[in-house]
């Protein structure tokens, strides 16, 4: 296994400036700097023919496009760009997959789509916001990014689900012959725990779900996108308040320092 | 009318504002808008979660409470290059936060005011006869307005303001 990270970020053209640079510095401040990252913001400017039409955010299928990007060759990890780090990256990097091609969070909430609801099974995937791939394993699971840009337009659906028929979705069991578990901890849904279960009626409720402690987590997914403290201009008319004003703190934090940084024109661009 | 707001909320709007952000709300398009309050019906009021707001928000809702009137909408504004507001008829208090003059238009007739937009010249637009009166707002100055007229806010790019609204 390759000692550099190779890490690529789902993102927006420039509507998530401000949490790029948060993230990048989350990342630096708790990687050993005798550790080597190689970091790619997937935007949709990488792409311009790639149909975006059934999207939920500017980047939401780049993800897939990462094999291919590494020539199927080596690890790649990939996570979306609205996100906080709080220990060692190259540790997720590093990751047993057993020899599997693909390593996911366990997401106890995820929707199974059209044939999840078929078949009457409830919820829960695998959660696709962080994944660690091996590029060459992955291989026979993958379209060409040339099949998947054109998705959306063909069949007037995400190809998020395509890919999610692939590994057997909705049957867990199956799946983990693709799969490997990554800790939960990896990517903590707001500030919970997204492999825990909650009943249905419970599930709009933030504080029904089990929460992780900042100091618990390794990595923090803003992913409620109402809820994200800068508001990106791609959802820009449906604002809440983040239910953990802890964890806002310490964005808000990070952000004074990413500003004093831009103002002393030492940011990373 | 001046110093509507204490230098503690000025220094906190003038701050928020400075973050690297380029956020958008409803009613000034294409410019950089922070919501720090708004109160909404059957669901949780949305507070910023900006520290410096959220840990004071009550002091000063309590502070932009005018005529026993407490705010539904605060936010903070910047106005770029492209940007404007839209006309609207809300009783709303403006406060100037830069030395960047406003220039808030007031007029009981909409129509009027929308073709106001682009005025080429201040001092050639015949404002009384087109039955719109021009307030010049510098700053730490403000305007309260109320229910009966329509009002729309003009300025140059960089002027910064907070904008009120009791609905």
């Amino acid at each position: 296994m390759s000692d550099t990270i190779r890490l690529f970020i789902g993102t927006s053209e420039k509507e998530d400036f401000l949490m790029e640079q948060i993230y990048i510095y989350s990342i630096y401040k708790n990687l050993p700097v005798d550790r080597n990252i190689e970091i790619t913001f997937l935007r949709p400017s990488m792409f311009p023919d790639w149909d975006r039409s059934t999207w939920g955010t500017p980047f939401t299928c780049f993800r897939y496009a990462v094999p291919e990007l590494c020539n199927f060759k080596g690890r790649a990890l990939y996570t979306d760009v609205d996100m906080i780090n709080f220990r060692n990256i190259g540790h997720l990097f590093d990751t047993n997959l057993d020899d599997k091609p693909f390593g996911f969070v366990w997401d106890a909430l995820s929707d199974n789509g059209k044939v999840g609801r078929s078949q009457g099974k409830g919820r829960g995937w695998w959660c696709d916001s962080v994944m660690i791939y091996d590029c060459e394993k992955a291989k026979p699971y993958m379209d060409s990014i040339d099949v998947m840009q054109k998705w959306s337009k063909n069949n007037n659906t995400s190809y998020k689900y395509k890919f999610g028929e692939k590994l057997g979705m909705p049957h867990k069991k199956q799946s983990k012959e693709f799969v490997n578990v990554i800790d939960p901890r990896w990517n903590s849904f707001d500030g919970a725990d997204p492999s825990k279960s909650v009943s249905e009626e419970d599930r709009g409720d933030f504080w029904k779900k089990e929460q992780f402690s900042a100091e618990y987590m390794w990595q923090l997914h803003l992913t409620g996108l109402s809820y994200q403290p800068w508001h990106p201009r791609y959802n820009c008319f449906s604002k809440a308040t983040h239910w953990r004003q802890d964890l806002m703190e310490i964005w808000w934090r990070y952000a004074d320092i990413i500003r004093k940084m831009e103002n002393e024109r030492t940011i990373i661009r | 009318m001046k110093k509507a707001i204490s230098s503690e909320l000025k220094a906190l709007a003038l701050d928020i504002l400075d973050y690297p952000l380029d956020m958008r709300d409803t009613l000034f398009p294409h410019a950089h808008t922070i919501p720090l309050y708004k109160q909404i019906i059957k669901f949780e009021n949305y507070n910023c979660t900006n520290p410096g707001w959220y840990n004071n928000s009550d002091t000063y809702i309590e502070e932009l409470t005018k005529n026993n009137q407490k705010p539904t909408n605060i936010a903070v504004i910047e106005i770029k290059e492209k940007s404007f507001h839209l006309t609207c008829k809300t009783p709303a208090l403006i406060l100037n936060l830069t030395d960047i003059p406003l220039y808030v238009l007031v007029s009981e007739d909409k129509p009027r005011l929308d073709l106001a937009y682009d005025i080429p010249d201040r001092e050639l637009f015949d404002y009384s006869r087109n039955k719109i009166t021009e307030n010049k707002i510098i700053e730490d100055h403000s305007i309260l307005i109320g229910n009966r007229f329509f009002h729309q806010i003009q300025g140059e790019t960089g002027a910064k303001l907070l904008y009120v609204r009791y609905n």
